[in-house]
Parts: structure tokens; sequence; C-alpha cells
């Protein structure tokens, strides 16, 4: 009989339906819950004389729901006592615990673990207490289970509330934080997510305000430009081409015919158009907000964050933002996402362990991860959410990412800077993404369409990122962009990391809007079987 | 001391009978049978004489599902014209593979002479051994020369001796003593009519591999062997002990809970996005699997398919289940639910709540309706022809879940009858929508999971696995469906007290399948058949004068 092949996974989280906050009011003690029982309460007549009270108490960390009951002048012999929900108008509903496990009894004490849904029962008040006798067989007394108030004393305990949350993507609205309720201890949790988007953040609002000079130049214009009116006579002698096709000529512009992307100083184009605006997504990575030099930066101009936040340090916005093909409605990024998401390359998953609450955590590790499964996509050519990835291994250890650590403030998870090297994968090409001081902002909060928003910042390694960017050649007519231009105007722009023999700086600030899906991120190991934590 | 001595001996004789089992009540059988090959019976009968590599490309006609089982619809099926021209096709793409290069040396264990003389003897050779498989039994030698001579004008005009061969191997694929499992009875005054012992081969074989007899089972048949009791155990014990008994049980099973409605199960993806072809397969595969671990690797009580926890998982199934799936070749993974969740029993996998579900929503009905009919062998009568479903099916409804809207099947007099065997059932699976994805909800309502049956009340799915677990209608629909399955007929009248021993029996064995089917394949009652003599005194009628 062929049996099957058996490993372990570390624990993940398998649901996102559970969202209860940590018991922040363990101090209260116990939710106290109450029934005053009588036959008044029952849907049918019932001519009872008799009456009762049901008294309860909910454990927060435990959900452990403890009850007495007594009850008094019934018309006949009990047959039964219990808790039924949830209550729906004009008809009864069925039994969900019974208070009488043992037998039935003048007082009855006893306990039982809620589920999730009972819970949301008693707390949505769509519990009764439900008494059944010989005589009325469906109910002879009812009462409603209500919430005893508070005292003076245990308001006055009660924390403030919550602050409204604030999400830094755009795309997702603003939510105020759930109040409080009955609150359960939960173990650390593991969640995991799949990138699903991952795009140069780019500041877009009045584009002449950003880019009072116009659009950068694109190559195609540029070699026009240098062209003699014989050649281009002879170039358009069939007509004119689009640039995408002119490109296997147009980027031969050197000299002596060499492609001016892998030899970028051997053309002096015009001086780059870059960005002039103020405002920016991003991180202030060097700590300043006066644009001075730094041991582990070069003097530049800084940005206002989206949120006015001072010192804010994205060059590479500058340099990438006045080209259509970076901007919104360009091309470069959505064919990469939409690359990687059909060719399953370039996967990267984020682990956050050691979530205690989803709102609250003040001490997580957040490990950036390669996966060796491609994604899951559904009939309409999206990513499935949930599917379940293998993590790039090698000798029992992840082939690529690093391990930050952070915390969780108003669901919004924020890691310390830490340097990172991801094999990033778009428009048909690898590179490395090689962010030093990389730092992530995500809003656990699931926007409409599942997805949790994120901004990434850091350093990205000048060599690494040149080298991408020469890997998307084939698309310079398409994103009108000129290797030249671009590359003279990001050696002066670099602000990262200067090279202690030269001073010149090795890296460039940049950040990155990233949009994730709750997935299973799966850590191979020899140990049986699965077991589903939630 | 003599108290004593009576004592002991009650319980020796106490102990003698348990040890011993209750003796199986004496059944005059059922008709002998003639039936139609199924798909898959046909798919496997070519892999295994054949080989896997061969081809067997085509549609075959769906067969009428009959007392809860194809095995049983397979005796009364039809072949249209146009399914005799699918199966001749089919035969002739089957023979053309089997006589082509790179085959043949494999398949053909004779090398035809050279020359231009038809090498008969080979032709004869082939068309014997292969025939003996195909026809689950000896060709006569008529037959022999019949093919042999077909195959030697077709080497003629084809000027090829396989190419020959396969017209003479095509027109066994096509012959109804291939296609029709065609069962024959030995008669002997002092004795019940016996089923001969190709026949009883070919019952066990398709009772525990679902193919034809292999060469040691129709060996035995030769030599008489499955005559008597000890020679059919003797094979069971083998077969049992084989790796192809699991492709028995699982064609017992998907026949059982009718897993071949998955061919035709839609899904609307944009309501379920998640729910693609490959979920659907791995749905049908993931119970076969489940059953085949608990059932046959691990042996445990039949009953708890209604509350196991263990299962296994595919990458297709995980986003849909919503639990971690990754296996390093990129296959199935076991899979255990916590305690208390409320995934236990085959009853929540997507192989019921999705395919007894709407294409865009649940059904407490259909899902209701498929335990009581697949799993409890309970009828539930059609609805009548003048139901209203407008207002279940309206959109526009103030009911927001699933038990608002069917409410009225339980105050409705004309409904309630069927309903409340169906509805309680169906209504506790609602936390999976008809995808078989678990949700709390519906429409912003919690969901109500709370019901009652057979006097006893749950709150959720995990509660009504436990009560239909106690259920006696449980074990007792097993042992039906797994003899009628063997026998590929329905019940006789006189088989109702066999029944109720197997199902004691089944009981005492601590409701193991394995001993169930051993039970059944060593029966008397599997081969007895009863036989309606025919009227002769109207064939030896003189015609009238005219």
């Amino acid at each position: 009989m062929g049996l099957l092949g058996v490993f372990a996974l570390h624990p993940v989280r398998a649901s996102a339906q559970i969202a209860a906050p940590a018991p922040a009011n363990l101090h209260l003690g116990p939710v106290r819950f109450y029934a005053d029982l009588s036959a008044g309460e029952q849907t049918a007549t019932v001519a009872s004389a008799g009456s009762g009270r049901a008294e309860f108490s909910l454990d927060r960390q435990t959900l452990t729901f403890s009850w007495r009951v007594n009850v008094d002048k019934l018309t006949s012999r009990a047959l039964g006592v219990s808790v039924n929900g949830p209550q729906r108008p004009g008809t009864n509903a069925g039994v969900q615990i019974d208070l009488a496990p043992r037998g039935l009894a003048t007082r009855l004490q006893g306990s039982a673990v809620l589920t999730e849904a009972q819970l949301d029962y008693l707390l949505a008040g769509r519990m009764y207490v439900n008494v059944r006798t010989a005589r009325y067989p469906a109910g002879e007394l009812r009462g409603q289970i209500q919430r005893v108030p508070l005292t003076a004393e245990q308001l006055a305990a009660l924390p403030e509330p919550a602050p409204p949350i604030r999400v830094t993507s755009s795309k997702a609205p603003s939510v105020a934080a759930s109040p409080a309720r009955a609150q359960t201890a939960r173990r650390p949790r593991t969640l995991g997510y799949v990138v699903a988007n991952w795009d140069n953040a780019i500041y877009e609002s009045r584009f002449m305000d950003e880019c009072p000079e116009g659009p950068a130049i694109g190559n195609d214009e540029l070699w026009w430009r240098g062209l003699s009116r014989a050649d281009k006579d002879k170039l358009t002698d069939k007509g004119l081409v689009q640039p995408v096709d002119r490109r296997f000529v147009s980027v031969f512009r050197g000299p002596k015919g060499e492609d001016v992307c892998w030899n970028p100083r051997l053309v002096k184009d015009p001086p780059l158009r870059t960005v002039k605006g103020k405002v920016a997504y991003g991180f202030d990575l060097d700590g300043r907000s006066d644009g001075r030099a730094t041991p582990k930066s070069c003097a530049h101009s800084n940005f206002v964050g989206v949120r006015g936040e001072r010192g804010v340090d994205n060059q590479m916005y500058r340099l990438l933002g006045c080209h259509y093909g970076w901007r919104r409605n360009g091309v470069l990024d959505t064919f990469g996402n939409e690359e990687r998401r059909n060719s399953g390359r370039g996967v990267i998953l984020l682990e956050i362990k050691g979530v205690t609450d989803e709102r609250d955590s003040p001490n997580v590790e957040v490990g950036f991860y390669r996966a060796t499964d491609p994604y899951q996509i559904d009939s309409a050519g999206r990513i499935l959410p949930w599917a379940s990835y293998r993590v790039d291994t090698h000798d029992g250890k992840p082939r690529y990412g690093a391990v930050a650590r952070g915390r969780i403030e108003n669901g919004v998870l924020k890691t310390e800077p830490l340097s990172l090297k991801l094999p990033f994968y778009g428009n048909a090409a690898y590179a490395e993404l090689d962010l030093k001081d990389m730092r992530l902002e995500l809003d656990l909060k699931p926007a409409k369409d599942g997805k949790v928003h994120g901004l990434v910042g850091g350093y990205y390694d000048f060599d690494k990122w040149w080298e991408y960017m020469l890997k998307l050649e084939f698309l310079i007519a398409t994103g009108d962009w000129s290797c030249p231009a671009l590359y003279q105007a990001a050696r002066e722009l670099a602000d990262g990391y200067p090279d202690p023999r030269t001073g010149e700086c090795t890296a460039i600030s940049s950040a990155f809007r990233m949009d994730a899906l709750p997935a299973f991120v799966v850590h191979e190991s020899a140990e049986t079987p699965v077991r589903a934590s939630r | 001391m003599k108290r004593f001595t009576r004592i002991a001996c009650a319980a020796l004789g106490a102990l003698l009978l348990v040890a011993c089992g209750s003796r199986e009540p004496s059944t005059r059988g059922g008709p002998p049978t003639l039936r139609l090959l199924t798909e898959s019976q046909y798919r496997n009968v070519i892999a295994d004489v054949f080989g896997e590599h061969i081809e067997v490309a085509a549609r075959f006609d769906p067969i009428v599902r009959v007392e809860g089982l194809l095995a049983i619809g397979a005796g009364r099926a039809t072949v249209t014209p146009f399914g005799v021209e699918r199966y001749i096709a089919l035969a002739r793409s089957i023979a053309t593979q089997v006589m082509a290069e790179g085959n043949r040396e494999l398949l053909v264990s004779c090398q035809p002479a050279q020359g231009a003389t038809f090498d008969a003897q080979c032709a004869e050779r082939f068309i014997a051994q292969t025939g003996r498989y195909l026809f689950r039994r000896p060709l006569a030698a008529a037959e022999v020369a019949s093919f042999v001579q077909l195959a030697e004008r077709a080497a003629a005009a084809r000027g090829d001796f396989h190419a020959g061969l396969a017209y003479g191997l095509q027109a066994m694929l096509a012959s109804p003593e291939f296609l029709f499992v065609a069962e024959n009875v030995v008669t002997d005054k002092k004795v019940q009519p016996q089923l001969d012992g190709y026949s009883r081969a070919t019952r066990l074989s398709l009772f525990l591999w679902n193919t034809t007899p292999d060469e040691a089972l129709l060996a035995a048949a030769e030599r008489g062997e499955l005559d008597d009791m000890r020679g059919i155990r003797r094979q069971v014990e083998r077969m049992m002990a084989s790796t192809r008994f699991e492709t028995g049980v699982r064609a017992f099973f998907t026949d059982m809970l009718a897993l071949d409605d998955f061919q035709t199960l839609e899904k609307d993806s944009s309501l379920y996005p998640a729910f693609s072809l490959a979920v659907a397969n791995d749905a049908r595969e993931q119970v076969l699997r489940t059953l085949v671990e608990m059932l046959l690797v691990r042996e445990e009580d039949y009953r708890d398919i209604f509350t196991t926890r263990r299962t296994v998982m595919s990458g297709p199934l995980g986003p849909v289940y919503r639990v971690p799936a990754a296996s390093p070749s990129g296959g199935w993974v076991p899979f255990e639910f916590p305690e208390g969740d409320p995934r236990a029993g085959i009853q929540t996998q997507l192989s019921f709540v999705a395919l007894h579900s709407h294409p865009g929503k649940s059904s407490p009905t259909l899902r209701g309706k498929a335990i009581r009919e697949l799993l409890l062998c309970q009828r539930v009568p059609d609805p009548p022809g003048s139901v209203n479903f407008d207002l279940f099916n309206d959109p526009n409804s103030a009911s927001k879940t699933a038990r608002d809207r069917l409410v009225r099947h339980s105050t409705d007099p004309s409904c309630s009858g069927c309903h409340k065997l169906m509805d309680p059932i169906g209504l506790a699976l609602e936390n999976f929508d008809g995808a078989g994805q678990q949700r709390g909800y519906e429409n912003g309502e919690l969901i109500d999971t709370s019901g009652e049956i057979n006097g006893i009340r749950f709150t959720d799915s995990s509660g009504l696995g436990s009560a239909l677990r106690d259920d006696p209608a449980v074990p007792a629909c097993l042992v039906r469906r797994a003899y009628t399955y063997a026998a590929g007929r329905p019940i006789q009248r006189s088989e109702r007290k066999l029944l109720n021993h197997f199902e004691d029996e089944f009981a005492a064995e601590d409701f193991r399948l394995r001993e169930l089917i051993s039970d059944i394949a060593t029966s008397d009652a599997l081969y007895a058949v009863s036989v309606t003599p025919v009227r002769t005194a109207l064939l030896d009628r003189k015609e009238p004068r005219t």
C-alpha cells in the first residue's frame, strides 16, 4: 500500500477570520451575564407562575462559561434547561448549551467552553435561557441573557479607547479600532503573506508640479536628434516605424555604434529631467531632515512624506518620477507584476512570527524569503489567497532572505532596519534586490481586495540596480527612457553608503509600494504530520 | 462444585459460539447477471492486459444508477447504435496501438514466421492467450478459429501479419463477450444452481480489483478450485493482500459516494474563484485517499468516517480549505484538523459539501439528501411536480440565510414530510459555502448550524458527525451497498436475513471494512444463483397453419 510522504510545517495561521484582540482588560475580571426567567418571555402562551434566575460568568482568557440557575414554582416536572440561540424573530432557536448535562435539579451549576460562534451570539444578545417542562415541552420559562453592567470602579479602570487607525496606503479607507469585547488570550501566532505586487513608489499629484520641465526624454528621441538628414531619410524611406521597432537601431548610438546602455558614459545626453516636487513616499533613512551628509549618506535633498513627515529619502523617485514608463499609466512595473504572476518566478514571502495581537504586538520577527512554488492563480487570473508556498531552502536553511525585528502598532507592522537580499524577477529579468537599511511598514488590515498594503524603503545597491536596468533595455522604447541620461543622473543622485576610497555614494535611497495576500509559508523538515493551528 | 461446573460449561459454550461466529443463513441467491463493463473496468482491463501506456481515448455512455450503484445499473445498461460505433472505433485504436512496433514485441508472445504464408499458429496462440483475459474464460476452438480466420483475411489484404492480427484483436474487443460480463450457471439436481468457476472468478475480480481476473485466478477456476470455499478463501486472501485491492476499494467508494458526479460539477467562477478543475479533481481524490488510509491502512472503525479529523491535502485544495498544503514533490500531504474543528468527517469535505451544492450557493437540501441516500441508504422521494422554487431562489428575498429561506419546508405540510429528512442534516453544514469554503456568516447574518437527528441534538457539523456515527443505518447501508456491488444486482427478498447476518458480523468485527469485504467475498450467498426454468414447451409448439 502506497503511503504518503510526510514532512512538517512550522505553525502557520490557518484562518484570517479570527482577529480577536489580546485580553488587555484582564484586570477587570470575568464578564458577567444574567437572565431573569419568566413565562412571559415565551413565544407561545404559557400559564405559569414560575420564575427563576440564571447567572453566568465568562472567563476572558479561556472562554469558560460558568452558570448557576435557580427555578421555582414550575407547573410540572422539568425536562431540560438550556441556553438557546441565535434568536430570530418569531421562532425558537436551537440548543447551544445544555445547562443540566448531569440531570435536573432546582439549583443547577456547571461550565462549558464557548465556541467562537457561541461567543458571537452571546455578545450580540441573541442567546436566551429556556426551561422546558412536561406541561410545556417547548418551554415554560425563558429569559434573554444580558450583560451585567460594569461598576463605576470598573469603568474608571478601563483604558482610553484606541485612536482611529490611519493606514499608509491611499487605497484603503481609514478605520477606527473596534470596541473592546470579551477577550481571549492567544498563543503567539505566525502570519504568512505572499507579495502580489511590487512597484516603485512614485508619488503622483499634478504632473507639472512634480516635473515642471516635462517628461523625461527617451532614448528614441535622443537618437533621432543625433541623426543627419540623410540618415533620417534613409531610415524612413519605407515609412516611419514605431519606437519599439526602432530601438534595435537606436540603442546603438555610441560613437562607433556601441550599445549606449552597456556603455552609458560614451555619450553625453542632455541632463535627465528629474522630479522637482516636494512630496514623496518613503522613509527617513539617514536620520536627518536637512539633507547633509552623514557617515553613511551623501548630501542630497529631502522630501516631505505623504503624511507630512520630514526627512524622507527617496532619490529613486527623483530619478524615475518624470518617466512615463514608471508612472501610473506606464507599463514597466505593471508588466513586471503581470509577468511575475504568470511565470511564478521571483515570488517573495513574508512571515511574521510572535504575533499575540494583530493590532498590537510589541515584539515580532519578520522573515523575507524566496518561494520555490509559483503563484496559485484563480480562473480570473488573480493570485489566490491562502495558497501554500515552500521557502527556497538549501542545507536546511533559507537560501535567500533575512529576518528583521519589528512591532505592530495599531494594526501596522513596522520593522527595524536590516540588509535584505532577495532574487527579484520582473519583465523577464532576474536581479538581486539588494536593500541596505531596509524597513517595512505594512498595514495588516486587509483592503476590500483582501490584500494588505505596505511600503518598503532602503538604500538600493547601485550596481545591482543598474544590472536590472540593463536587463530592461528591451523596454527602453516602451518605457521611454534613456540609459546614458539615467545612468548619469543616478550617479549624481545616489545618496547612500559612500565608497571610502572615492567618496561616491554606492546606493540610492528608494521606496517601493507592495501589496500581499495571506498565504502559508512552508519550511520543510522531516517530521509528520501537518496540523492546522488556529 | 456442580454449580461451578455448570457455569464453566455455559461459559465454554458461549466462548465457542463467539469463536465460531453466527452461521450464514442459506439463501436462494439471485439471478445471474449480464452487466456492461463500466468505464473504469474497461480502462483497467486494457491497462492490465496490454499495459498502461495503451491509450484509451473515448467517451463512454453514462450508466444509470440503480439502487444507489452504477454496478447494479450496469446490469440494465443498453448500448445504442452510436455506442456500438464508439466501441468499434475504440477497439480499432487499441488494436492498432498493440500491434504497433515497439508494443507488439512485448505483447505478442510469438514471432510470425517469415514469408508470404500467414502464420496461423502464432495468430492462434495470441488470440487464445489474449482472448482468455478479455473474455474472462478460455475461448472455444471455434471462437479462436473465427478470429484467426478474420486475421488471415485482413493480413492478406494488408500484406502484413500484424496488421491482420490487429483486426482479430479488434473483433475481440468489440465483441459482446468482452463488453458484457455474462455469468454462467452450473446446474446439478443435487445442489442449488451455482455460478461456474469463471463466473466466480469474474465476480471476485470485479469486486476486489475492479478488473478482469488475473492469471492466478483464471488458473484456479480452470482447476476447479473456486468450486469450493477453501479455494475461494485462498484467492480472496491473495487478492486482498495485493496492492490492487486498494484499486477495488477506491472503485467501490467511487460508486457508493457517486463521485462520478464530479465530471459534471460546475461552480460559478466569479463567486468561487478558488474552485477550479484541479480543485474538483483533488477533492474527489481527497475523499478516496482519506477512506483508504483510514479503512485499509489504519483499519479504523468505519463509522468514524463521520468524525475523523485526519485527511490529506494538496496544493489546489489548500486555499479552499485555508490550510497549509505544500509537499516537496507538489503532491499530497497528510493533514489533521485540530480538536473541535468543524471540519471533522467526510461529510465536511469538498466531496460532499461542494459536490452537493448549486453552482453559486450551498444547498442544505441536496447535502441532506446525499447523506440520507448515499450513506444511510434511505431513499428520499422526489419533489412533487408542482413545487415552486421561486421563494428559495428569490435574490430579493429578505431572508438572509438558507435556514430562513427554507423555513417554508418545515412549515408547509406538503414539503415538511420529506424535507424534515434532509434539511436538518444539510443546515448543520451551512458553515460551508457552495464551494466548500468555511464561513461564519451569510449575507451578514450569523449562521445557525444547530439541529437534531434521531433525537440527538447538535450545534455544529462535528456534532452532526457524532450523531451520524451512532446511527445504526450507517453500517447497515455499507453492508447493503458492498453486497449488491459484489453481486452486481439488487437485494432479493430472500436475502434480508443474509444482510442481517453480515451486519452482525460487521459489528462483531468492530466495523472493519476489510473483514466485511472478506465475509462477503467468502460467503456462499455471493455465488448462489436462482434460475427461472425456461418454458421449453413454447419452443416445441408447432407453428399454426396459414
